[in-house]
């Protein structure tokens, strides 16, 4: 749900809108997204959500897809990989920004 | 001369082979006939040892199903026509076992849908004696639950779905749709007994919503709506449990 | 002795809407990788401006325009699947009457285009051209 309402429109920007010069050039400079991002909770937990969350939406979706195309019999070890590299991925995405 | 139109069928007779084979028959077209027709006059005018299923012709009682170039459909209800000239290959259902030419062995989908328990459940004491009449419901209520209700049992979604095919433990479109039929009439209170089974891993959690159950549904039952709302009650569910422990689901 | 059939692996190969659910699965693929682009920008940014600027460098690259050219089409198959199936999760009676499959639907297309205007309002129309 997360990926689905996000991800189209901040690809937009960040891919076509912002490198061919549609959108003012100040857009992602450093000083600007960091003053936005270290100065505030709320703009951080928003991030975490948008950043983190889709991972689990691929761990699970990648997970099943490999085991429907023929890899049912490394099914768990797969389940290990996938939900463990979006768990791992989601800490990752908290430290560093608890550190900006 | 007329037309005529070519069937493969699927042929497997477990005294005589250990693989399944192919056999094609060339059999006269006719603008009217359906696919059952053109088997049942093979079975008649060609070759006798055909073995297939079929009952009613006109799409009630779900015995015909089989797969017609790779797609579940009831033969009964596609027409030649809509293959001619190409060549039609007909074969028993997907995922089931077959135990000669077309036909399957179906036990497997007949203990999923008893594991459902498809019939109205009253909390104990609380069942209606017979004298104080029927139990009422508005047709709001009806309608609630009613497209679950027009099952035939052909097992088509079955045959369209791959996770079933993948893993028969799946409990599968109908049998979901089933229970959700009795889940969702007001005068059912077996819902928790249910759950057991629906909300299990292989129950409604197995499904990856491949959406093909209700594409071939000939009765537009839409079975993968049903788990997928079954999935979502479920996970109602567990969040209550989890931030009201101590209430009481009813 | 009843006969069981086995499943190719290829089997999703052999009738289009099995291709397209797992394309449609697949399109996870571009959206982790997507995120993972907005945690490098992150980490990046932790680090401080020079590696920042290295790093949002990057999207006016070839590569990066390609690959958000990709990963932007699957992103919209998955959103618009996504979306049209919402109806058959969400099921609501007035009376009844079932409501449209169609008002369902529509309802979410109308939230992803609110969401969308809201970010990009907040990461452009706030912006000061220079």
């Amino acid at each position: 749900m997360v990926a689905a309402l996000f991800l189209p429109i901040l690809m937009v920007i960040t891919g076509f809108l912002v490198p061919n010069g549609f959108a003012p050039l100040d857009t992602l400079s450093y000083e600007r997204v960091h003053s936005a991002i270290s100065g505030s909770n709320i703009v951080k937990l928003v991030l975490f959500g948008v950043i983190a969350l889709p991972f689990f939406h691929w761990a699970h979706r990648f997970k099943f897809t490999l085991v429907d195309i023929g890899l049912r019999k490394i099914s768990p070890l797969l389940g290990v990989l996938c939900y463990g590299g979006a768990i791992s991925a989601t800490v990752v995405t908290a430290i560093i920004l608890w550190q900006i | 001369m007329a037309k005529t139109i070519e069937l493969e069928i699927f042929r497997y007779r477990p005294e005589e082979e250990s693989e399944p084979t192919l056999q094609s028959y060339e059999v006269p077209f006719n603008e009217e006939w359906v696919v059952l027709d053109a088997i049942n006059y093979i079975k008649d005018e060609i070759d006798g040892t055909i073995s297939h299923r079929w009952s009613c012709r006109m799409g009630v009682c779900g015995s015909c199903g089989m797969m017609i170039n790779r797609v579940p459909r009831l033969t009964c209800a596609a027409f030649l026509k809509e293959y001619y000239p190409r060549k039609i290959r007909v074969e028993p259902l997907d995922g089931f076992p077959v135990e000669r030419d077309l036909v399957t062995d179906m036990d497997m989908f007949v203990s999923k849908l008893t594991d459902v328990s498809p019939w109205i459940i009253r909390n104990e004491g609380e069942e209606k004696p017979v004298e104080e009449g029927t139990y009422l419901q508005s047709p709001g209520e009806l309608a609630e639950y009613k497209q679950y209700s027009m099952c035939i049992n052909c097992m088509l979604c079955y045959a369209a779905c791959p996770v079933f095919a993948l893993d028969t433990n799946f409990l599968g479109p109908a049998a979901i749709a089933l229970g959700q039929r009795y889940n969702m009439d007001s005068r059912d209170q077996g819902r928790d007994q249910r759950q057991e089974v629906i909300a299990s891993h292989d129950g409604v959690w197995h499904c990856t919503f491949v959406g093909e159950c209700s594409a071939v549904c000939p009765k537009d039952v839409d079975p993968a709506g049903a788990i997928q709302r079954a999935k979502l009650s479920s996970t109602a569910d567990y969040f209550k449990d989890l931030l009201m422990p101590w209430g009481k689901r009813k | 002795m009843s006969y069981i059939r086995k499943v190719p692996n290829t089997w999703w190969l052999q009738r289009k809407p099995y291709f397209l659910f797992i394309v449609r699965e697949l399109t996870s693929v571009a959206v982790a990788g997507y995120c993972g682009f907005l945690l490098y920008l992150m980490y990046a940014l932790s680090k401080g401006p020079d590696e920042y600027s290295a790093a949002i460098g990057l999207i006016t690259s070839p590569a990066s325009y390609t690959l958000h050219m990709i990963g932007l089409l699957l992103v919209l198959y998955h959103t618009i699947t996504w979306f049209n199936v919402t109806p058959k999760v969400l099921v609501f009676h007035l009376g009844e009457e079932k409501v449209p499959a169609v008002i369902i639907a529509g309802a979410h297309y109308a939230g992803w285009l609110a969401t969308s205007a809201l970010v990009a309002w907040l990461l452009l129309g706030t912006g000061t051209s220079v």
